[in-house]
């Protein structure tokens, strides 16, 4: 039809107009050209056709070579979300991949692997670097979970890369770096080659120089990591497997407004607008991928604190980082007087440095191996020192909330809640299902028992350490 | 006294004052001036508590909005519960030519009393402030009756009524001034309610409010930015869905869309336009890429975020979801089947992905 080829000769058009415009006038124009194209791969790669994802494939890599940092930076983060899609995110009825020939797959995926290594390269070469550190990790971890690139070709960029990593490695263990740092030891650890090569060592040693206290933005400024990536990586350091808690949530970070409520009730009524103007039904979850938590740690004597095996080596040595780390805070917060007005960020900070400490005792001992006093201790003291400052009154309310919310983890167990209006009734006597035709494990009132998400596992072994108490963390009850 | 006694009165001695407040507040076919301002500030402070305003019948609820709607168009104020102006379809009329005489129309006769009022007299402002705390009453009549089984036709809603008198505002007063932001946040209310419940009614009002609030993009005002915003993000699934192209004939929400998204090169340029996002504001995790709020496959909001940085992200995705709608394939047959028939020159060729093509076209026409 006419109207189909002149439309084709238009998006050849279109898009060389897209790549100049990228490469336009000032930065921050071109910044926020890129920004809204990764917003719009994001969510609506599942209605642009293949020319167009070729495309803006090729504009984002080319932006990895451009001059601006900042510029590179939003590339990267392109590369990560481009990885993340799938052939099926792009095809979402499946038609055309069955209709297409294993020659038109081959040369599709042809297409792309050349983007991919690419890809790679750049950001396996900006990881160390200060600007790109962030950015360059996310993608170096976006590409590397959802198979981008072959393992062989991973494995071979990563031996050296974390062989040097006490040397030029990033600037700071940020929230992407964590992950990615986790990813790449677990791949190493899955290598022969890599794995005699104790490269663990190598990633405390880097570790043992992060300056806890300033951070990567100072002493009063929000750090860009949480307790829980920093667990995790000394986890994965010391061989351990990592148990979840309490995280940072999208929504306790919103502020009070009124584009931040009609977002959520946009989002709570997602479904309902989906039905009305698309008349899509939601697929039904399958009981199956409910997790279930590994009962592999479940056996072991862990909650007790006997028979457990000698601290050394390399859980030693992560507990003595943590230990320094909070040692400097200590050192910090005896040194200012408790009438100065401290800003909450601070509090907060020296409270996140407390759980990392604690989280990561509790794990050694969910493993059986026996805690370092010292760090628990320093941990105690710590939370201790913010006391008072923390109990004064004069904070704002969201300075409060920072504040209270980081002890979120020790205490806190979150609460499923639906999220949005449910389209259709889980089978149930309300929705006039009898109890005895589907199996016991598909209506709704059985998934409510079955809920266990492992966060309370942390909690439990803290709260029994014999040096943990109520009473010695908090010395005059408040509520 | 009302202000001192708000929380102490109950329902009768309420609606009592609030008749009699009514009452004297219009005299002949306006407000009485001596009174107004101070008329209109207890009435405020009286419906500013709940409790109060909960107990509001229909009645003077439609009494109120009328009188507060008349003062700032410029009709004459009476005490009247219908006060709907009377609705023509333009949208399904063939040429534009009757929809603008219209406008022309409504334009003339409020010209004709804005002359006579060069600013916003701060009664007005009071009154026009009433109307979002009358809004959010959850007693707003703002949806219409479910429809009787014997009913003809289905009786249209005061919130498609409202949305015309919004319309005649910004036909009347097309640049900004201090109660537009108290207009946009009544819109946004409106069309929050009716959006899943009437969603003829949001397209009908929603395609004559566009392209005033296309021409408002531009503000400085962080305020009515914010409200901007919110009306774009109910409005776009709505009026870009392709029930709604169909009836789209002068091609409205076309132009609309193609005018905002030519403002993304400027944005930078303006000093208060939206600036690029801050990476220190996100949080960089792999998520599982749900559509859930500030989240995206590869990053979420973290802390350091403010009202202004929300302001830009939503803005950006607005923009990234305008310039995906732009290049709807099925939209662009029946636009170009449109265009034929009506035999206007396509201003604008679609594609996907295509905003770069048209701010050449922009640039190259000048």
């Amino acid at each position: 039809m006419e109207g189909r080829s002149a439309k084709r000769r238009k998006v050849d058009n279109a898009l060389s107009a897209l790549l100049t415009n990228l490469e336009g006038n000032t930065l921050a124009s071109r910044l926020i050209h890129l920004q809204v194209l990764i917003f719009m791969v994001d969510r609506h790669w599942g209605s642009l056709h293949a020319e167009a994802h070729t495309a803006i494939r090729q504009a984002i890599i080319d932006t990895l070579d451009d001059e601006y940092p900042a510029l590179q930076c939003w590339g990267l983060v392109g590369v990560a979300t481009l990885a993340t899609l799938t052939y099926h995110d792009g095809d979402p009825s499946g038609l055309v991949l069955e209709l297409a020939s294993p020659s038109r797959h081959n040369a599709l995926r042809q297409g792309e692997t050349a983007h991919w290594t690419k890809a790679w390269a750049h950001a396996m070469r900006k990881v160390p670097m200060a600007p790109l550190s962030r950015a360059a990790s996310i993608a170096a971890l976006s590409l590397l979970v959802h198979a981008k690139i072959s393992i062989v070709e991973a494995v071979r960029d990563i031996g050296p890369f974390l062989r040097s990593i006490d040397i030029s490695g990033p600037p700071h263990p940020f929230d992407s770096v964590c992950a990615f740092l986790t990813a790449a030891m677990n791949l190493a650890r899955a290598d022969a080659q890599l794995y005699s090569l104790n490269l663990e060592d190598k990633v405390l040693a880097w570790l043992g120089r992060w300056t806890a206290l300033e951070g990567s933005r100072g002493k009063t400024r929000m750090d860009l990591n949480t307790p829980l990536d920093m667990v995790q990586l000394l986890g994965t350091c010391c061989q351990l497997q990592s148990y979840p808690f309490v995280d940072l949530t999208v929504n306790e970070t919103l502020p009070d407004c009124a584009i931040v409520e009609r977002v959520m009730v946009e989002a709570e009524t997602q479904a309902l607008r989906r039905f009305v103007l698309e008349g899509h039904i939601p697929t039904a979850e399958s009981p199956i991928t409910r997790k279930s938590s590994s009962t592999a740690s479940s056996q072991s004597a862990t909650l007790d604190g006997h028979s457990q095996a000698f601290l050394d080596g390399r859980n030693r040595l992560a507990s003595a980082i943590t230990a320094q780390a909070l040692d400097s805070f200590c050192t910090d917060f005896a040194v200012t007087e408790t009438t100065a007005v401290s800003p909450p960020e601070r509090l907060r900070r020296a409270i996140d440095m407390a759980v990392t400490g604690l989280a990561f005792q509790a794990t050694l001992q969910l493993h059986g191996i026996s805690t370092d006093n010292t760090c628990i201790q320093l941990g105690i003291q710590l939370i201790k020192c913010i006391q008072p400052i923390a109990l004064s009154a004069s904070y704002s309310i969201p300075g409060q909330h920072l504040i209270w919310r980081g002890l979120a983890p020790l205490v806190y167990t979150p609460h499923e809640t639906p999220e949005s209006w449910p389209i259709l009734l889980k089978p149930d006597v309300n929705s006039g299902l009898r109890r005895d035709i589907l199996p016991p494990g598909r209506y709704a009132s059985a998934e409510v028992q079955g809920r266990d998400s492992g966060i309370e596992k942390i909690q439990q072994v803290l709260w029994r350490m014999p040096s943990v108490s109520p009473s010695s963390i908090w010395r005059n009850k408040r509520y | 006294m009302t202000e001192r006694s708000v929380h102490l009165l109950s329902r009768k001695p309420f609606l009592a004052i609030f008749t009699h407040m009514i009452h004297l507040l219009v005299y002949g076919s306006a407000i009485f001036p001596p009174t107004a301002l101070d008329y209109a500030k207890a009435l405020r402070s009286l419906l500013s508590y709940p409790p109060h305003l909960e107990n509001l019948d229909q009645q003077s609820w439609k009494v109120l909005m009328g009188i507060c709607w008349s003062t700032v168009l410029g009709d004459p104020v009476t005490i009247d519960d219908e006060w709907q102006d009377a609705f023509t379809d333009q949208v399904d009329e063939p040429g534009p030519s009757n929809g603008r005489t219209q406008t022309a129309d409504m334009a003339t006769q409020g010209g004709a009393n804005y002359l006579k009022r060069s600013s916003v007299s701060q009664a007005t402002s009071e009154l026009v402030s009433l109307i979002p705390i009358l809004l959010s009453s959850t007693a707003a009549p703002l949806l219409p009756p479910l429809p009787d089984k014997d009913a003809y036709h289905q009786e249209s809603s005061l919130g498609l009524a409202i949305i015309m008198k919004i319309h005649r505002f910004f036909t009347q007063q097309p640049s900004e001034s201090s109660i537009h932001l108290p207009i946009l946040r009544s819109l946004n209310t409106v069309l929050a309610e009716i959006e899943l419940n009437c969603r003829n009614e949001l397209v009908l009002g929603g395609m004559k409010v566009l392209p005033q609030l296309v021409a408002l993009w531009g503000t400085r005002s962080k305020g009515i930015r914010e409200q901007l915003l919110i009306a774009f993000g109910i409005l776009l699934p709505y009026l870009t869905h392709k029930s709604a192209l169909e009836r789209d004939k002068l091609g409205v929400v076309r132009e609309a869309l193609t005018r905002l998204v030519e403002t993304i090169p400027r944005e930078a340029l303006t000093r208060w336009g939206i600036e690029p996002l801050d990476m220190a504001v996100l949080r960089l995790k792999l998520g599982n890429g749900s559509n859930q709020p500030y989240r995206t496959r590869v990053f979420a909001v973290s802390r350091n975020g403010s009202t202004n940085i929300l302001t830009r992200l939503a803005r950006i995705r607005l923009l990234s979801r305008m310039c995906h709608d732009l290049g709807d394939p099925r939209a662009l047959r029946r636009l170009l089947l449109s265009a034929l028939q009506t035999r206007r020159h396509p201003i604008i060729c679609y594609s996907n992905s295509n905003y770069g093509r048209e701010i050449c076209e922009a640039a190259k026409s000048g």
